[in-house]
């Protein structure tokens, strides 16, 4: 029975460069096949935003809402959407994180009844880095990212990239 | 003592030609026969203690290999193009040979004399070279389960360090222990810049195996690719981009082993995981092996 692993190269500075070369051994003749995996956010259009905010934590804490929200609205056609974010640095070390997408209506207000994807099934995770899978998106619709952490963190600095099919604007709120 | 010329022996005390020190009795205890040497010039020759601290600054004493009741040789060469000009981060390419012990070796303790007798060149002859070769051997103390594969890394493994020597005579002694079963013997050079061959012969007082070590798995899959500032994402743990780092899909159609050895033109420091996964990766939960702690220049697992 066939099986499909994936293989992950990495350096041990981020942006370190370098032309590498891989062996792949195996035991059989036809055994294995190898086929490179697509960028995150390959032929997508991306967009970067950092800041240093505070959260408020997630809903227990009630005021969910007030964390970091941004709206993604969709003016180039109708396509794919997801995010990643990665927590630069925090005033926990060990901070849980999570991202969620919410439909939304023109003035960014998310409907909270309306999730439309979170990283890991809402489970927050100190990883560091969380991605969303992705949702799909109609020409001139919004919908809403909620960046949070567990527990309420004072400081915490984050990059957020959107990749998106349709070109697409993004506003903070 | 042994003039190595083969001719021309001392002439002073107790030489041959020193009648009075050598009485019967003397000769009888040593077993030396005065008259006899008196007929033959092999540069051979016996000294007195004084007279030897007086007049030699340094011997070299010779060993005999008919001591050693087992013993195996093996000649091969090894090409300037195969691996790198230094071995100083991997040692996969290097001549690698594994010696088993036997239960008796090891019960009493053998001992296991390696010689490397480098062949001499038409240049070594002529004097005609600017640059020397520098040789020697390290030996890898192995478990059982690291005797399927080549050794990759230079460091962890190792218990002696053999030491480098332009002399196309390298001798590694070794006492083994009780858990040197399983040994490898790898060959090294200070800086490789010429083809060379060489012999070696290992000898034993009991019983032993000597055999090249394993090549890595038959079929091979080559990967080429580069960390550029679009994906290169940094260590895991270390680096909130890890998962930007370049990702390939490995389908396997049936069990088999696999063994992955990533080396980077560079010395980067770098690491190789496998998870069990269909799409990108976005967490390491489904890991199913990987190299381990970041190298420079290689990562290799199996």
């Amino acid at each position: 029975m066939g099986k499909t692993y994936v293989v992950v190269c990495s350096a041990w500075n981020e942006g370190d460069l370098g032309a590498w070369v891989m062996d792949i051994f195996s035991e059989g003749g036809d055994n294995v096949v190898v086929k490179r995996m697509a960028e995150e956010g390959e032929n997508y259009n991306k967009y970067v935003v950092s800041e240093i905010v505070g959260s408020t934590g997630c809903a227990n804490n009630g005021r969910f809402l007030d964390n970091t929200r941004i709206v993604v609205k969709a003016v180039g056609g109708t396509g794919s959407v997801f995010a990643r974010l990665n927590v630069l640095t925090s005033s926990n070390p060990d901070e849980a994180i999570n991202l969620s997408f919410y439909g939304c209506n023109d003035e960014g207000i998310p409907d909270m009844k309306h999730k439309l994807a979170s990283t890991n099934n809402g489970v927050y995770t100190s990883s560091g880095s969380v991605a969303s899978s992705p949702i799909n998106i109609q020409q001139n619709d919004s919908v809403c990212l909620i960046l949070s952490t567990f527990d309420p963190s004072p400081t915490v600095s984050f990059e957020l990239r959107i990749f998106s099919q349709p070109k697409a604007r993004i506003i903070r709120l | 003592m042994k003039n190595p010329w083969a001719s021309k022996p001392w002439v002073g005390r107790y030489s041959s030609v020193d009648s009075s020190a050598w009485t019967s009795e003397l000769q009888k205890e040593i077993g030396y026969d005065f008259k006899l040497a008196q007929k033959s010039d092999d540069g051979l020759f016996w000294i007195c203690w004084e007279d030897f601290l007086k007049f030699f600054r340094c011997l070299h004493v010779n060993w005999c290999p008919s001591l050693f009741k087992y013993k195996f040789v093996t000649h091969a060469c090894w090409p300037k193009s195969l691996g790198p000009v230094s071995d100083k981060f991997f040692v996969c390419d290097n001549p690698q040979y594994y010696l088993v012990m036997s239960e008796a070796a090891l019960r009493k303790k053998s001992s296991v004399w390696i010689l490397i007798n480098r062949h001499s060149t038409e240049n070594d002859l002529i004097g005609n070279k600017t640059e020397e070769t520098s040789l020697t051997a390290h030996i890898h103390r192995l478990t059982k389960e690291e005797i399927s594969s080549r050794i990759v890394y230079p460091n962890p493994t190792k218990i002696i360090n053999g030491i480098y020597s332009n002399n196309p005579l390298v001798m590694i002694r070794y006492d083994v222990t009780a858990q040197d079963k399983h040994l490898a013997i790898i060959l090294s050079q200070y800086k490789k810049f010429e083809d060379i061959s060489y012999t070696i012969s290992v000898y034993s007082t009991d019983p032993f195996t000597f055999k090249p070590a394993p090549s890595f798995l038959p079929n091979n899959f080559k990967l080429k690719g580069q960390f550029d500032p679009s994906n290169s994402g940094g260590a895991v743990g270390r680096s909130s981009s890890y998962f930007r780092n370049p990702q390939y899909k490995l389908e396997v159609k049936r069990d088999t082993k696999i063994e992955m050895l990533m080396k980077v033109g560079s010395s980067l420091s770098i690491n190789i995981s496998v998870s069990e996964a269909v799409g990108r990766v976005n967490d390491l939960s489904n890991e199913v092996f990987g190299s381990g702690s970041y190298r420079t220049a290689v990562g290799y697992c199996r």
